[in-house]
């Protein structure tokens, strides 16, 4: 494989090991998304090689996390989560638009 | 303790937009051409963030033909990315066509195409490039134009995009099937 493509793989391990090690029983659906997001992102970027859209790694990885933590409001109606929702939604709408004007 | 959870999720980001950076500025395996009769005369990096080089081979004659073959670090071909490289490659093109037929020129837009380079199915722009000779010899048997054709490609294979453009007189405007087939990422 090129090393190339395993330099971006591996971009997404710190967001997936953070969210593995932070896991707590409370915060759950807010870290499976993560685990889920890091998994997500590691396995497009291989897979940019066979055809995967490489302008949909970043977009849909913090779509996951915004999902997650709004997920995580609905479910416990905690503040944190609904800014958390609120910032991830914002990198997401921000990677699209700086994939549109890159 | 929460504190040091933020901190530690914003270095985890931070980490994350710099091993992206790493991708962007490791440098490429530069495309190639391996057609017959043209003989590569000059690598160059372009640019090293997203790093890009540019190869440029020449089919030597009176009316030489001219091909740059450009190769970008890329997850995917950005239309900004591909305009930048794509408007350098040309400005090269053009100095390469100047100094070598010893002209002035002009670049007319003709049309858009397809064409197959390396495999893959790509849209090129078509250009003819009016000479005006500089040693005010007449023309005769001289082109007063010769064609350019401007394309690129994802490789997706490598992470690279390709850029190509290609210069040919109307006495080798066969070599452009041969030419555009020959080039790999």
């Amino acid at each position: 494989m090129d090393p190339a493509a395993l330099i971006f793989a591996s971009a997404s391990l710190p967001i997936l090991v953070f969210h593995a090690v932070w896991y707590k029983e409370e915060r759950a659906l807010e870290s499976i998304y993560g685990i889920f997001s890091g998994l997500f992102a590691f396995s497009a970027a291989i897979m940019v090689a066979y055809g995967f859209p490489g302008n949909m790694i970043l977009p849909a990885t913090f779509g996951i996390l915004a999902l997650g933590s709004a997920h995580a409001y609905l479910k416990g109606k905690e503040k944190k989560s609904l800014i958390k929702a609120g910032a991830f939604t914002a990198v997401f709408l921000l990677t699209i638009l700086v994939e549109v004007f890159l | 303790m929460n504190r040091k959870k933020v901190a530690t999720a914003v270095m985890v980001y931070l980490i994350a937009g710099g091993v992206y950076l790493a991708f962007f500025s490791y440098p490429v395996a530069p495309a190639f051409a391996s057609a017959d009769s043209y003989a590569l005369q000059k690598e160059e990096v372009i640019y090293t963030t997203p790093y890009a080089v540019y190869r440029l081979y020449v089919r030597e004659s009176e009316q030489p033909a001219i091909l740059i073959v450009a190769t970008v670090r890329t997850p995917f071909l950005p239309s900004k990315t591909y305009s930048r490289t794509l408007g350098m490659v040309q400005d090269i093109m053009e100095r390469e066509v100047k100094e070598r037929y010893g002209v002035d020129i002009d670049v007319v837009f003709r049309k858009e195409m397809s064409a197959r380079i390396g495999g893959h199915d790509t849209v090129m722009q078509d250009y003819d490039i009016h000479l005006k000779y500089l040693d005010g010899m007449p023309i005769g048997i001289r082109p007063d134009t010769v064609k350019m054709d401007i394309g690129a490609y994802f490789c997706q294979e490598r992470y690279e995009s390709v850029i190509v453009a290609y210069v040919y007189p109307p006495v080798y405007s066969g070599d452009f099937e041969r030419v555009m087939a020959s080039i790999s990422c």
